[in-house]
């Protein structure tokens, strides 16, 4: 009946185990089953880390310049892109705001990504232009080199 | 105290500094906490608490001292303190928990992990770590239970007694579901516990009954609006203009359905908040593993501790209660009263101390099954380890699934802070004074720079944890 005794207790038991490798890893410095910390305004917006996104801004980033997404972030594959059209891509309406008030201009052609790749939220925020061309924002993104 | 104690109190400590760790990663709150620290802050301790037993609807001035007496004592480190203290009342719970359950043999050792993984792991347990406000109530309402339940089930003294009343009057002066420290204390009393004598249970009692007459006819600071609030009903929570439209001029039908889903809640994790969450999942054909794993997780306990009341049936007739029948009965009346006190809309962190006591319980029932079984045939134990290693694992996957949630909550709260000028502006509630600018400056930074989020982790397992 040994057996059954520890059998009741192990699956608790292996979890605290493996909660308490994770904290050991992440106090050595690791970040097991993360893509690590970003690395750009626009990669800190792509992962939803907000916060970061504005330390990057408030430390001087630029909040135009065009960013690297890592592949698996965004897609599998690596991501050229601004931080507001990578707020357009997540469909993240209050990076937008925030990437607004500290100067960016939003321009016709977000709206166009919004609309190629049905981002809701920020749609309603930039309203739709019949002027845009269906695939043409998505195109012009994946295709940088 | 032996080394089955001993280990169990390892063991614990071990949980609890897994769980200290997760919760450190949150930052102090934008919404329901700096607005209260700047609150908190104002004049002086004695102030703070007279104005608020003249404030309407809630009646919770030992709350706002605590907010206080951190702040004050925080020096400026409101991250380190809050959060520090939110770790500490965690780790008092650990070892409460511990006191309450008393673990002295193999049986009781090794039914451990699995009451303290139902303990975090149980829905009605995240609201009191996910959040604060910054103190959170509710796991101070949890921490003041399990002390009455601990001293109501020592050995007669007469500081027990006044312990009795210090506990009840902090409690029920800190959230109106403290009013739960009496229920302990008269559970305890009646099922023969001796910890408290009968004159101190009454003068708690005179203590309960002045509650009530200050608070309806001497401050008439009454309750909250019952028309304010949305709550869940069927598959979806309703705003109060759906719920009037559907009970029309009766409410009595709808605070019934309170009652009885917040015990359903607790026994079986559906229906969550009133809403019938796993159901659902099941109807529209994508139910999700948590809320399944949740259903029976719960199920098979409320099962276990079933089997140990029955099992114990011809004691209980008796009248002939030990200790832990008396935790166990402890857990039914609490679950009774939280219900109750949940008729006018129904929210998991309210129902935290049902859901604490249905830990212990569990804790109790498994080790009983388990010593039972040791001394049955050889397939029925095969058996009932299969049943417990089912629960087991259950458990330990919603233990998990907090630890995913505080993750999960440390992002949004960041998230809130680097948005906090624009939701503030959209609150209005700019702050104006000097204090409370230099406090939102000082803890945005402690939230995005001092303490960044940790890595999201990846992968689409994660969402295997969120359960609606």
């Amino acid at each position: 009946m040994t057996v059954s005794y520890a059998l009741v207790a192990l699956p608790p038991l292996a979890i605290t185990v493996v909660l308490a490798g994770i904290a050991g890893a992440e106090l050595a410095g690791a970040h097991p089953l993360t893509m690590g910390a970003p690395r750009s305004v626009s990669e800190a917006i792509a992962m939803r880390d907000e916060g970061a996104a504005a330390r990057f801004v408030e430390d001087g980033a630029s909040v135009t310049a065009i960013g690297l997404i890592r592949r698996g972030i965004l897609s599998e594959q690596a991501v050229l892109a601004t931080p507001a059209e990578t707020a357009v891509l997540v469909d993240a309406p209050p990076a937008l705001e925030f990437l607004a008030s500290r100067g960016v201009v939003l321009s016709p052609n977000l709206a166009c990504l919004a609309m190629d790749i049905g981002a809701r939220a920020v749609r309603s925020r930039l309203g739709d232009l019949s002027s845009c061309r269906a695939g043409d924002a998505i195109r012009e993104v994946l295709a940088r080199p | 105290m032996n080394r089955w104690t001993w280990l169990s109190l390892a063991y614990v400590a071990c949980v609890a500094l897994g769980m200290a760790y997760f919760l450190l990663d949150l930052p102090v709150q934008v919404s329901d906490s700096y607005g209260n620290i700047v609150e908190a802050s104002r004049g002086t301790l004695g102030s703070l608490v007279s104005q608020q037993f003249h404030s309407r609807a809630y009646l919770r001035p030992f709350l706002w001292a605590h907010i206080r007496v951190v702040y004050d004592l925080s020096g400026g480190h409101y991250y380190e303190w809050f959060r520090g203290w939110h770790v500490g009342q965690v780790v008092l719970l650990a070892i409460l928990f511990i006191r309450l359950v008393q673990p002295r043999r193999v049986f009781d050792a090794s039914a451990i992990p699995v009451g303290v993984a139902a303990l975090i792991g149980m829905h009605t347990f995240a609201g009191t770590v996910r959040e604060a406000f910054p103190i959170n109530a509710f796991m101070t309402i949890l921490l003041c239970c399990f002390l009455a339940a601990d001293v109501a089930l020592g050995p007669p003294r007469w500081w027990r007694d006044v312990a009795a009343s210090v506990i009840f009057i902090f409690a029920s002066l800190t959230a109106e579901s403290g009013l739960l420290v009496a229920v302990v204390f008269v559970t305890a009393c009646a099922a023969g516990a001796q910890g408290v004598s009968r004159r101190g249970i009454a003068v708690m009692l005179a203590f309960a009954a002045g509650y009530f007459l200050l608070r309806f006819v001497v401050l008439d600071v009454g309750t909250p609006e019952l028309t304010e609030r949305s709550s869940g009903f069927g598959f979806s929570t309703r705003d109060p203009d759906e719920l009037a439209a559907m009970f029309g001029g009766s409410a009595l039908p709808f605070y019934a359905y309170n009652v009885v889903t917040a015990v359903l809640s607790v026994l079986f994790s559906e229906p969550r908040a009133g809403i019938w969450v796993a159901t659902r999942g099941l109807v529209h054909g994508e139910p999700s593993i948590a809320s399944l794993v949740n259903v029976v997780a719960s199920s098979l306990s409320t099962i276990l501790i079933a089997a140990y009341v029955w099992q114990r049936r011809v004691d209980w007739r008796a009248r002939r209660f030990d200790r832990r029948d008396r935790v166990v009965i402890m857990f039914a009346s609490v679950l009774v009263a939280n219900a109750a006190i949940s008729y006018a809309y129904t929210k998991d962190v309210i129902l935290s101390p049902a859901g604490a006591f249905f830990a212990v319980a569990l804790t109790v029932a498994t080790s009983h099954i388990v010593e039972v079984a040791s001394r049955a045939t050889m397939g029925r134990q095969v058996g009932v380890a299969l049943l417990l290693v089912v629960i087991s694992s259950a458990w330990a996957f919603r233990a998990l699934g907090i630890h995913a949630g505080l993750r999960t909550s440390a992002a949004v709260v960041r998230n809130e802070w680097a948005y906090v000028d624009e939701w503030l502006e959209h609150q209005g509630l700019v702050p104006t004074t000097p204090t409370a600018i230099e406090l939102k400056r000082h803890l945005r930074d402690d939230a995005i720079r001092r303490h960044p989020v940790r890595p999201a982790v990846r992968g689409d397992w994660f969402e295997w944890f969120a359960d609606d």
